[in-house]
């Protein structure tokens, strides 16, 4: 008896709806529903033997199933990714939690994360494999039409960038004997250089004209009745590519040339199920879909007729759009002026209508280059019967890389009916090691290569420190961690980074392990990169729109940053960014937190005289009274301060601006320029009854005596800390967070942190709250305190809270929580931590007659950090309110733009504009 | 850069009040009555807020006097003239309203706070007031600047507890008097939590005296003094908080909650025993080193 899996089901029930679409007649319906059941049903045995036993043994299974190993394997990996398998701790690697993309357990969710995660390859199987007709490339963009969608999942099964089984990875090429295996070709028999000796050929196509010249081998010797490929828009001439079905070599030759732009041609898929003898030409990605759905036989008529596989050598493909945008932006050309585009020699060529012929280097049309691309490992089409391009030949010839017996046979019939020349190109050859080296340059490592892990300290342990709690990545880990980077054409990463540090050209360095020229890189964009690499939340900004990071985890950009700095400190090069010839112009900054040291460290690299003003009595601001030792160690913000003064900044301590001296006292000493960067440093507290009680703090004060007093290390260090025994912290930030595990490692025997939103919103740094868990922090979500209870003494003993939860989205764009009426409830506490937030300090703004604030005090300013008095500048938390450290960095460096442009125009000073990065790859 | 001590004095016979000139010109420059600073005395040490006791313009110094009670004030006063303090930090605070009253100011100081009464009365007296000042201590030990504060006083009246020198009671006694003789417009208390409280209680209206504004000056705990830890906040008694570093350190007296001050004052009180135990363990140890050695 069979079973109708969830997938026969849904269609079955779709019947009307698929019918309706006219893609499969009555009788093609039946016939596809009745091999689906067949291979459904096997998979579902499978699953149904691998439930009795709780576990799997290949050998058994195929044993007591008789399928191969192989298809055992794929259903096995197939069933995974359903989430079937959960229960044997196999987890799909695609999704996280399959189960919540789709409401019916057992079916795949529709594609359009596909889209989203912005890695299609726009091969075009989903277009044919829809039974609805949902699916359709708008400006080489998917769309799903939602309201056909049925839901089946079947484009996502096929789909070879959801999950592509490790099992296919090699080609069919390596089962042969003749086979040979290198890692960047996969299995080939033999590489040659060819022309074609067709003139009419040589005239339309690219290259040498090889692929016109087999493909009309294969037509004469009737190898093929039809072909799939890529041919030119139908009204008249334009670089659009489009699908094509041919059928003979007259049409054959309105395809010729290469188009750089994807057609999407598995679109036609469907439409030439039913003919005869199909050969298709494509790119690696079209090869890879064919691939995965000739092994998950989901829809049988789709590939039993294709009788040839033509792979084109790729490098990446571009949108329509984007190939508009190359001639447009680097050649200022419209598609009507270009007849022929070409790669050559590293330069992308473009040929107007009387052949004279323009061209670029590669790497300039590198972030042209479609997303989906910058994934994909395969130059050559490592799954086909013979690929074809022009990397290791000369100009006018083509490369053939010969893989199957068909190709072979091809081949030999393309020479005896003297449609090419060729040559074989030898191993110990030139252009060999070239096409080599190319195709190898292509492969990504991620698959291969798990994201590197810091060593952390043991949670047990370190909850008795104040020592760092990750302790780095040695050399070995860091060079695995940069290959996982794909190196992408148009990086998302530069964009994440507040402050556009080039992420890519960063890990190139490092990869190639040129530490020194590394750091002076990185040292152009953000001068405290030891800081960053620990404090940065990378999880949102580089790490977090990492395009790795959409298939597998990303690349770990904080923890290569992390490395480099404290190699230099280690290394103790001491080599200072240049600095221009002095100006002397003196600029004050007002506060020595992150915006204040990037904004003196900037203007004195152009030349400035800088001078810090520091209230504390030591520098960094945020960096030493509010993040713990074990998080940022204070002598790495004392050496990063030292190099500044290396640079030749100059740093004041206790000096408070507007009770010591006043903005016009700097004036009168001759500063022409002033930013503020003083932070928000105020503590907010929760106005509920209770506040008066001894026990209860603010973050900031526990902090501040823990962290900028050494109060851990009393009494050596004078400053007393009191610590309880059950102490709460209210918030959910890395305030909140840092003071939880300080007050653990003073002895607290158990800490609470109660929140009053879910898991999901609570802003702080992820690293910090998986840490936090481990060290046996006590989360209260959805909790929100009413009121703090004392004894008689006035301590506190007792706080009342009450349950939330979560309602609209508010202006943060978080969710807000709403208190649930009648859930009051008693957590007993004898210490309280307040860590909701903090606001403006008024001492400096305040003292400015006339500075204009916003209403909570924060001071207003342009986009180059101006205030509405000329020669004043504020950055970071006093403009935006709390915000991170890379963001005040951001706003430093934006001002000393901003300054540097104020002053040049205001004082007539000639200089080079400030941003300068210089490529140290050159 | 360390900040210099200038001048270095013993105040009364108690030998415990010290009495110091700091060379601080750029302090010196903006102080005014009712500012104070913060001191760190060494690169272990913790940040301790004093209010400025005088100050010199022209010679760029201030004045601080100190009573030694625990670590920080026992090493503070070990430290000689010439010797330096690590950090100083100010003038903090808001400065105190100078302006002439239509009837006379009583000023009270208690203890060590007879030390700030002196920059409010000499600024006071400047815009033409008419000043009552009280002294009051435990005994005669630990009085000091008597001809000093008489000089630019209309009336000193001195009280001991013990009856030593003045009149034998506590500060309340001769403003009650005060209270009934004249009408007064204005009194400031610094001193004792517990002093500033009874004289507000006497101040307030509620025992048949006329209620007069009360100033007093606050001293709390405090880490940074500019607001930014919060642990100098005390309530009021209907219930506001305030930062006695940026609001203060001068309050309206009738709105404290003084209980809650009382309360918050010995926070930290085990361990501020326990470091000036660690500290004079320290000190005798290194006593006897020199005894031996010597």
């Amino acid at each position: 008896m069979e079973f109708q899996t969830p997938l026969v089901k849904v269609l079955i029930e779709n019947e009307d709806k698929i019918l309706s679409s006219k893609k499969f007649s009555k009788q093609e319906f039946e016939i596809f529903i009745k091999d689906l059941t067949v291979a459904e049903n096997q998979r579902y045995l499978i699953l149904e033997k691998i439930r009795e036993k709780g576990d799997y043994d290949l050998d058994v299974l195929q044993k007591t199933l008789n399928v191969s190993k192989r298809e055992l394997i794929l259903n096995i990996e197939f069933l995974k990714e359903l989430g079937l398998l959960k229960f044997i701790n196999m987890e799909s690697a695609f999704y996280e939690n399959l189960e919540n993309k789709n409401d019916i357990k057992g079916l795949f969710p529709n594609i359009s994360e596909i889209q989203e995660k912005k890695i299609c390859s726009g091969c075009g199987l989903c277009v044919s494999v829809c039974p609805v007709n949902a699916i359709k490339f708008k400006d080489d963009i998917l769309t799903i039409d939602l309201d056909l969608c049925i839901n089946c999942g079947l484009c996502y099964a096929c789909c070879h960038r959801t999950f592509f089984p490790k099992e296919l990875e090699i080609n069919e090429a390596c089962n042969e004997i003749d086979a040979k295996f290198q890692e960047e070709f996969n299995g080939f028999k033999e590489i040659h250089t060819a022309q074609t000796r067709d003139s009419e050929i040589k005239r339309v196509a690219q290259d040498g004209g090889i692929v016109t010249s087999l493909l009309k081998a294969a037509f004469n010797e009737k190898v093929i009745k039809n072909a799939l490929v890529v041919g030119e828009f139908k009204d008249g001439f334009s670089l659009k590519p489009l699908p094509l079905l041919v059928k003979n070599e007259v049409e054959l030759l309105r395809s010729s040339g290469t188009k750089y732009s994807n057609a999407h041609i598995l679109q036609l898929l469907h439409e030439a199920r039913g003919v005869e003898d199909l050969a298709i030409v494509g790119t690696p990605c079209t090869m890879q879909a064919l691939k995965k759905i000739s092994f998950y036989p989901l829809n049988k008529p789709y590939y039993n007729n294709i009788k040839l596989k033509i792979g084109l050598f790729c490098m990446e493909s571009f949108d329509y759009q984007k190939i508009i945008e190359i001639l447009k932006e680097e050649f200022n050309k419209i598609p009507e002026e270009i007849k022929k585009m070409d790669i050559n020699n590293g330069h992308f060529f473009v040929y107007d209508k009387n052949y004279k012929s323009y061209s670029i280097p590669i790497k300039n049309i590198k972030k042209y280059g479609r997303y989906g691309c910058f994934l994909c490992s395969d130059l050559t089409t490592e799954h086909c019967d013979i690929s074809v391009g022009s990397i290791g030949s000369n100009p006018g010839w083509s490369t053939m890389i010969i893989r199957t017996e068909i190709g072979q046979n091809l081949f030999q019939k393309s020479t005896s009916r003297n449609l090419i020349f060729t040559k074989k190109i030898k191993e110990d050859e030139k252009n060999f090691s070239l096409l080599s080296r190319i195709a190898l340059s292509k492969i990504k490592r991620y698959k291969e290569i798990p994201r590197q892990k810091m060593i952390e300290q043991d949670p047990n342990i370190r909850i008795q420190n104040f020592e760092e709690v990750p302790q780095g990545l040695t050399e070995k880990m860091v060079i695995l961690e940069t290959q996982r980077c794909l190196q992408c054409g148009n990086p998302l990463c530069i964009q994440g980074c507040p402050v556009n540090v080039d992420i890519p050209q960063f890990i190139k360095l490092l990869r190639s392990k040129k530490y020194k020229e590394a750091s002076m890189f990185i040292k152009q964009y953000n001068l405290l990169p030891a800081i960053c690499g620990r404090v940065c939340p990378q999880e949102t900004q580089c790490e977090g729109v990492c395009l790795l990071g959409n298939v597998d985890k990303p690349v770990a950009i904080g923890y290569l940053e992390r490395f480099i700095a404290d190699w230099e400190r280690k290394s103790e090069m001491k080599e200072c960014p240049e600095c221009q010839a002095p100006k002397n112009i003196k600029v004050a900054i007002i506060g020595s937190g992150p915006a204040g040291l990037t904004c003196a460290g900037e203007l004195t690299r152009i030349g400035y005289d800088v001078t810090v003003f520091e209230a504390l009595h030591t520098g960094g601001g945020v960096l030493v009274y509010g993040i713990p030792e074990f998080r940022l160690p204070k002598i790495i913000v004392e050496e990063e301060i030292e190099s500044l003064k290396d640079l030749g900044v100059k740093v004041k301590y206790n000096m408070i601006i507007g009770k010591i001296l006043s903005i016009e006292d700097l004036k009168e000493k001759g500063y022409k320029a002033i930013f503020i960067g003083v932070g928000a440093g105020l503590p907010v507290f929760l106005n509920i009854p209770g506040l008066r009680l001894n026990g209860v703090t603010s973050a900031n004060e526990f902090l501040t005596r823990a962290n900028l007093m050494k109060a851990y290390k009393f009494p050596e260090y004078d400053t007393p800390i009191r610590v309880g025994k059950i102490v709460t912290v209210i918030g959910g930030g890395n305030v909140a967070m840092d003071s939880a595990r300080v007050a653990l490692r003073l002895g607290a025997k158990k800490v609470i942190i109660v929140y009053r939103r879910s898991e999901q919103e609570m802003p702080a740094r992820r690293e910090e709250y998986h840490h936090g868990k481990e060290e046996g922090l006590e989360f209260q979500f959805l909790t929100n305190p009413i009121e703090f209870l004392g004894d008689q003494d006035e301590n506190v003993k007792q706080m009342v809270c009450q349950k939330m939860e979560l309602g609209d989205p508010d202006d943060s764009g978080r969710r807000s929580p709403i208190p649930i009426k009648g859930s009051e409830f008693i957590i007993d506490t004898d210490m309280i931590i307040i860590a909701i937030g903090t606001r403006a300090n008024p001492i400096c703004p305040k003292s400015i007659p006339n500075l204009n604030l916003n209403k909570w005090g924060y001071i207003e300013t342009n986009d180059k950090c101006q205030t509405n008095l000329e020669e004043i500048f504020a950055g970071g938390d006093i403009v935006t309110g709390s915000a991170t450290v890379i963001s005040a960095m951001g706003a430093g460096k934006r001002a000393a733009e901003g300054i540097h442009e104020y002053l040049t125009k205001k004082y007539k000073i000639s200089v080079d504009h400030l941003e300068k990065i210089v490529d140290l790859t050159h | 850069m360390p900040y210099k001590i200038l001048e270095k004095r013993k105040l009364g016979q108690s030998g415990i009040l010290y009495e110091m000139v700091l060379d601080t010109p750029l302090i010196a420059e903006k102080v005014n009555a009712g500012n104070f600073i913060i001191i760190r005395i060494n690169d272990t040490g913790e940040r301790i807020p004093l209010t400025v006791a005088d100050y010199d313009r022209e010679k760029g110094t201030i004045t601080i006097v100190f009573q030694v009670v625990g670590k920080s004030t026992k090493l503070l006063s070990s430290i000689d003239v010439n010797g330096v303090i690590l950090d100083i930090v100010g003038p903090l605070g808001k400065k105190i309203h100078i302006k002439k009253y239509e009837h006379p100011i009583v000023i009270i100081g208690g203890g060590v706070g007879i030390a700030p009464c002196y920059p409010q009365a000499k600024e006071l007296k400047q815009a033409g007031n008419k000043i009552f000042m009280i002294m009051g201590a435990k005994n005669k030990d630990f009085l000091f600047w008597k001809e000093k504060t008489r000089r630019i006083v209309d009336e000193l009246i001195i009280c001991t507890d013990d009856g030593s020198e003045g009149i034998k009671g506590i500060v309340t006694d001769p403003l009650k008097q005060l209270l009934k003789r004249e009408k007064i417009s204005l009194v400031i208390a610094i001193g004792p939590l517990i002093m500033m409280k009874y004289v507000c209680l006497m101040t307030d209206g509620s025992n048949e005296l006329p209620k007069v504004v009360t100033m007093v000056s606050l001293n709390t705990i405090m880490v940074d003094g500019t607001g930014m830890c919060g642990g100098c906040r005390f309530m009021t008694k209907d219930g506001k908080a305030y930062f006695a570093c940026v609001d203060g350190p001068d309050f309206d007296g009738h709105i404290i909650n003084f209980d809650n001050l009382l309360n918050r004052a010995k926070r930290f009180h085990k361990k501020e025993a326990e470091s000036l135990n660690v500290y004079n363990k320290k000190c005798r140890a290194l006593e006897k080193f020199y005894e031996v050695t010597i």
